[in-house]
């Protein structure tokens, strides 16, 4: 075909969305509607994914250090009251380090070394400073099914913890690490290699020498993980339904522009044009008002999620901002509507085209 | 067949019968030849298969058995993606002119070079030319709207000329124009017969058939029952 047809048949396809308008505004109102459900679904999902690596992974576990900080708040000394700066401090300091145990770690022992510790005697906690926890560190690491081992000392728990909780309560951590009052347990973050043999790998771990107790995210994220699947796979379904749904719609579309065009389409068929000919404008048609859904989709969800987010401001912890992933989504709109409009056409016109007999009289 | 025969043959049909999935029976056992620059009038009552036949030959429809070859084109052989090649060597005129509403009368000829791949500069020449033949020159700029019915099948004549077809094919094409104004159409036919083009047309006009004294087939329920060469069988 010659490029001043394809420059021809081109304009004949935006001609017809234009003289079709009523059915292209329905089908691209169709076609938005699906998108945006798509759009919405995979923002939920990428704040999914990341609240959950905040959360922590699922062959995480946590081993909190049997040093001063783990002794001094463990029931003996909680209950006996031994503690004399503030036990109202130290549970407010615990009762944060529970919120976020994702990675709120530290050891109080070396921070506070030049402090006081006569409150728990020095042989009642078995590691006094970094060099003793990294040989239990060490031990760790020569345990099977163990990926890595990570040292987090309580200074830098404290530094984690702080980027986790709200200004008042990052203020108060932080006054206390000034004071040389850390609360926080030195701990080793350990990754599994296989996730099977967890239970089997936690009881190892706890069976080491220096380990106070330890923790996981494992049955949270079992939770999260399987309401988010539910959640993906129900938007799956309801995507799909909408696509056929989009898909009818474009195709009714073009049917009706075929009708509209039926009178040129049966002289072109004589006069002996091409199916491909013929087909081009219709195709056309179709991949604009994919094309036009595209655009109105992006905006609209770009305009949906600022407001959602302004919305629940507090309620969501750092979320993903739009912008990360606009040219995916542009992608994936444009790919979706032209996909839709492509088929449609194609699928309508072909039958029409391919059809035998009678091919010079009324479209039916 | 001879070689010499199968070219100047333009269209055979060998034991064409024609059954529709309704079960009509349209065309039974047709054998015609048709040599090149024939005009031939097809004739016959409501219903004996003359659109049928003339379908069949367009390649609207398929036999349902004997073979059908038209400007060399074997239609039982023919892929679909072939059809407009075989079109192009046809010019086909409707009953009802099939003239696009919004557009003038050079732009409905213009048309159908246009989706064949015809440049600008071959349309401008070709669509004046025949538009003097069918002497429409001065309604270029009309609409199909402001011309009387010979007129805008003349329009039709024109379109269906344009592309120089070896083949004109006309299913009734004065069925929509009155008597007087049929003459002039059949008049303008013969006068493209003599540049060469083959002419089929349907007519049930019988007077005219007489007059204009050329080859009729007649066909009654799908059968040829008459093939004369002057029109001496109405
Ligand atoms: N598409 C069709 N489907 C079923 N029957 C048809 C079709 N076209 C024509 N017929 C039948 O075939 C017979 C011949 O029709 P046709 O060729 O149109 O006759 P004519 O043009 O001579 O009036 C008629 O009985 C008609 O009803
Ligand atoms: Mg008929």
């Amino acid at each position: 075909m010659k490029l001043s047809s394809v420059r021809h048949l081109t304009g004949e396809g935006f001609k017809n969305v234009w003289d079709n308008r009523l059915m292209s505004l329905a089908s691209i109102g169709v076609l938005v509607s699906c998108m945006v459900l798509i759009g919405a679904a995979m923002l939920v999902s990428f704040n999914v994914d990341r609240a959950m690596t905040a959360i922590q992974q699922e062959n995480v576990i946590m081993a909190y250090l049997n040093d001063y900080n783990s002794v001094r708040y463990s029931d003996k000394y909680i209950n006996a009251s031994s503690y004399k700066s503030s036990s109202a401090a130290s549970s407010a300091a615990s009762s944060a380090a529970a919120t976020v145990t994702a990675s709120a770690t530290a050891s109080g022992s070396t921070t506070s070394d030049g402090k006081d510790k006569s409150d728990v005697p020095y042989d009642d906690y078995l590691i006094h400073n970094d060099e003793e926890a990294k040989v239990v560190c060490d031990e760790l690491k020569k345990l099977p099914n163990i990926e890595s081992v990570e040292y987090i000392s309580a200074d830098e728990g404290i530094e984690r913890l702080v980027g986790m909780i709200n200004e008042e309560q990052a203020k108060y951590i932080a006054q206390l690490q000034e004071d040389g009052d850390n609360p926080l347990p030195a701990a080793a973050k350990i990754t599994l290699t296989d996730i099977s043999k967890f239970d089997e790998s936690l009881q190892k771990i706890k069976g080491v020498a220096g380990v106070y107790s330890v923790t996981s995210q494992r049955d949270l994220a079992k939770k999260v993980t399987t309401i988010s699947n539910a959640v993906t796979t129900a938007s799956y379904i309801i995507i799909v339904m909408l696509m056929v749904i989009a898909l009818v719609i474009v195709c009714n579309t073009i049917r009706v522009t075929m009708f509209n065009r039926k009178l040129e389409i049966s002289i072109m068929k004589a006069v002996g044009a091409t199916d491909a000919f013929i087909r081009l404008p219709f195709v056309v048609e179709g991949i604009v008002i994919g094309l036009i859904s595209a655009i109105i989709t992006l905006g609209l969800l770009y305009v949906g999620y600022s407001a959602v987010l302004r919305a629940m401001v507090g309620n969501i912890q750092n979320p993903v901002p739009y912008s990360d992933h606009v040219l995916l989504f542009a992608g994936i709109f444009a790919g979706v509507g032209v996909l839709s409009g492509f088929i449609g056409s194609m699928f309508m016109i072909n039958k029409y085209l391919k059809r035998e007999g009678s091919e010079f009289s009324a479209l039916s | 067949m001879t070689g010499q025969n199968n070219q100047n043959t333009i269209i055979e049909l060998k034991g064409v019968s024609k059954t529709y999935p309704t079960g009509t029976h349209a065309l039974n056992d047709v054998n015609i030849s048709i040599k090149k620059g024939e005009f031939v009038f097809v004739v016959g009552s409501s219903g004996a298969g003359k659109s049928t036949f003339m379908k069949l030959i367009m390649r609207e429809e398929k036999p349902s058995s004997g073979e059908i070859t038209v400007n060399g084109f074997k239609l039982n052989r023919l892929k679909h993606r072939e059809i407009p090649m075989l079109r192009r060597t046809m010019g086909i005129v409707f009953q009802d002119f099939r003239l696009i509403p919004n557009m003038n009368v050079y732009d409905n000829v213009a048309f159908s070079m246009h989706v064949v791949g015809a440049s600008k500069q071959q349309i401008r020449k070709k669509v004046s030319h025949v538009l003097s033949i069918v002497g429409l020159s001065g309604k270029a700029r009309s609409k199909p709207a402001e011309l009387s019915g010979g007129e805008q099948q003349r329009v039709g004549l024109a379109r269906a000329l344009v592309n120089n077809p070896a083949l004109i094919i006309a299913d009734e094409p004065t069925g929509n124009v009155d008597p007087n104004m049929s003459y002039e159409i059949v008049e303008m036919l013969t006068e493209i017969n003599k540049m060469g083009t083959t002419i089929l047309m349907v007519t049930h006009e019988h007077q005219l058939v007489r007059d204009f004294k050329r080859r009729v087939i007649m066909l009654e329920n799908g059968r040829v029952v008459a093939d004369n060469a002057d029109g001496g069988a109405l």
